[in-house]
């Protein structure tokens, strides 16, 4: 298991998962290296924080809070599989909002350990106009059709629900018992945990098998082709691009309770305003739009479409669930590796001679193989 | 089939140590055997582009070590040599993706599989560099005729002379020499090096613009027969590694521009 994962959701954001780190140091080691990387990023977006089995106490939580918010992430919720990190986050929240009622139930805390939502932890409350823009640039007509489409899909990442009491103990054998005024620990122990599952991002998360890619799980056709109908605005006249889904609605369609319902959502279009460089890796459930340039060693990976207004040099995949309609596009093609649901297509050795781009080009799989043409607008 | 499994290391970084495994692998493979060349600088790939590969990687070593695929699928054939395979470090993760006892697993695997397992070690002495002599039999030490990289190369033979029990053997290559500047004092001799290390002589390879040259095009050295200095040093090498008996090059012959060709042709006494 990596240190740290970032696992984009469709519908709740992105997910830090830093799971992997055995100490508190080497959380912010982890932390500095990968969110500075992209620290415009991150601004207004909905993050969650997962601290995984992490045993802090209440000074490290706030420690570890205020070093998170310097790099500029505001975590929205953070989850924790250890009862006395939780019981710190309980502390902590306590302590920001300076009421500590006496009559407060150790059930009470610990729900609120759950989902901490401290005061101190600013949201966004007005999604951002860059990310609107892009959901429009892409095609897709409005954010609760974009959510329609997306909640066909399996869910990335389970909240609640699997990890029960057992998997607690086990994660914390023969620990010493330590408590806080306002919580004990056995409390803690008997509520389950909203811990997310393990995700893995490398080459999308899907499946491997003997035979390569296999297909992890494809929408229906008529599903996808309803997809791209709606995107394309065939369908339904576009609406005014405006968040605002109705919020039982939003309740329904999404998987995670309580404090996403009614909310702005990161929508299914991810988009990001840097260059990737050699080394990083990007993956998300849903279309992903670059605004800069993919140098060689980076990999992006979507479930839907990759658009990259700049060059693609390095590899890209498409379709990563299975969706054999997804499309790369590229102002500047030059691509190492290009991926389309199972399908690879490498570029042309480079003793053959640079590969030279004619403008905008697309990707797309004609007849089981990617065929890459130049952009036309339909 | 039981291989040798042979490690490249250096302490120092950029003194060749990637180019070295390439042609290497290259021209031990041209001779023959099985070649596997395992890049396990996780996080900063090299290999394959020396190797002109880069856009056949799909699965990496990080992807076997954690089971995400079958060895054999993660193997890249080379496009020259079908008896020569590569198995690429993973660009997107670093050193601590995998531990020594992965590490020995894996080459324990590739030792079934090829003659010759030649990994291409990181720079530095930490867990990357552990990693990477975790599984090794012999070692290849790259340095280069100047004072920092010998200190970095005698740390290293420490090191692993500290693990005789597993690294047999371990002998040096020396790289990059200027035969105009040994002569002018002004650069480190081939036994200036090897008075500092004591230890046994692999090879000498010449400075040689067509390091880059091949580089750039992923196409190693050692491949074609038609270049003099670095290539045929390589291939020298492989030879020696395979227990033959060549003379060292005489670098001071390569060095002759076609002035003092000249000269020695008609007064051969004053160069």
């Amino acid at each position: 298991m990596s240190k740290i994962a970032i696992i984009s959701q469709a519908e709740q954001g992105v997910l830090i998962d830093i799971s992997g780190c055995s100490s508190l140091a080497e959380a912010k080691q982890y932390l500095t290296s990968t969110l500075q990387v992209s620290s415009q990023f991150w601004e207004g977006l909905i993050v969650d924080l997962n601290l995984g089995p992490l045993v802090l106490t209440p000074e490290q939580v706030s420690d570890i809070q205020s070093f998170v918010s310097e790099l500029g992430v505001q975590p929205r919720q953070i989850f924790s599989l250890s009862p006395i990190t939780r019981a710190s986050l309980v502390h902590v929240l306590k302590s920001a909002e300076e009421i500590t009622p006496a009559h407060a139930t150790l059930e009470e805390m610990v729900a609120q350990a759950e989902y901490v939502q401290p005061r101190i932890i600013r949201q966004s409350e007005q999604p951002r106009s860059d990310v609107l823009a892009a959901q429009a640039a892409v095609g897709c007509a409005t954010q609760s059709a974009v959510m329609e489409v997306a909640n066909t899909e399996p869910p990335l990442t389970t909240y609640g629900g699997s990890h029960s009491q057992v998997d607690i103990e086990e994660s914390l054998p023969g620990f010493t018992v330590v408590s806080f005024p306002e919580c004990k620990t056995e409390a803690a122990l008997s509520t389950p945990l909203p811990c997310p599952e393990p995700v893995s991002t490398a080459f999308g998360g899907g499946q491997q098998t003997e035979a390569g890619f296999a297909v992890n799980s494809i929408l229906p056709a008529s599903k996808i082709l309803q997809t791209r109908l709606i995107a394309a605005g065939i369908e339904q006249p576009p609406a005014p691009v405006k968040v605002a889904p109705e919020p039982a609605k939003a309740k329904a369609l999404s998987p995670q309770p309580a404090a996403s319902s009614g909310k702005p959502m990161t929508p299914a279009v991810m988009m990001m305003k840097q260059t990737l460089r050699s080394g990083q890796h990007v993956s998300h459930k849903g279309h992903l739009v670059i605004i800069g340039d993919v140098n060689p060693g980076a990999e992006i990976v979507a479930d839907g479409d990759i658009t990259v207004w700049g060059a693609l040099r390095g590899m890209a995949h498409a379709g990563a669930n299975g969706n054999t309609n997804a499309e790369i596009r590229a102002l500047k093609f030059e691509p190492l590796q290009l991926r389309i649901a199972n399908a690879i297509a490498r570029s042309p050795d480079r003793s053959k001679g640079p590969i030279v781009s004619s403008g905008p080009e697309t990707a797309r799989i004609v007849e089981g193989k990617i065929r890459i043409a130049a952009s036309d607008p339909e | 089939m039981t291989g040798r499994v042979i490690v490249v290391t250096s302490g120092k970084g950029g003194v060749g140590k990637t180019t070295a495994s390439a042609n290497i692998g290259l021209a031990l493979a041209a001779s023959g055997p099985s070649v596997a060349l395992v890049d396990m600088d996780i996080g900063l790939r090299n290999l394959d582009i020396l190797m002109g590969l880069e856009n056949r990687v799909v699965y990496n070593l990080v992807d076997v070590v954690e089971e995400k695929c079958k060895l054999r699928q993660a193997l890249v054939k080379d496009k020259r040599l079908p008896n020569l395979n590569l198995l690429p470090a993973a660009q997107t993760r670093d050193k601590t993706a995998v531990n020594a006892d992965q590490m020995k697993k894996l080459t324990e695997e590739l030792k079934g599989m090829f003659d010759y397992v030649l990994i291409d070690s990181p720079a530095g002495i930490e867990s990357g560099f552990q990693n990477a002599i975790a599984g090794a039999e012999e070692a290849v030490v790259i340095c280069t005729p100047e004072m920092s990289a010998v200190r970095d190369a005698d740390r290293v033979i420490g090191l692993l002379e500290a693990r005789k029990d597993e690294i047999s053997q371990y002998r040096l290559i020396i790289n990059r020499i200027r035969p105009h500047m040994v002569k002018s004092n002004d650069m480190m001799s081939v036994q200036d090096v090897l008075e500092i290390l004591s230890v046994k002589l692999l090879g000498v390879v010449p400075e040689d613009d067509q390091v880059i040259v091949s580089t750039n095009k992923g196409e190693p050295l050692s491949g074609s027969s038609d270049n003099q200095k670095a290539g045929q040093a390589y291939r020298n090498i492989a030879k020696r590694l395979q227990g033959e008996e060549v003379p060292f090059l005489n670098l001071d012959a390569m060095d002759a521009t076609w002035f003092t060709k000249v000269v020695k042709f008609f007064n051969p006494a004053r160069v």
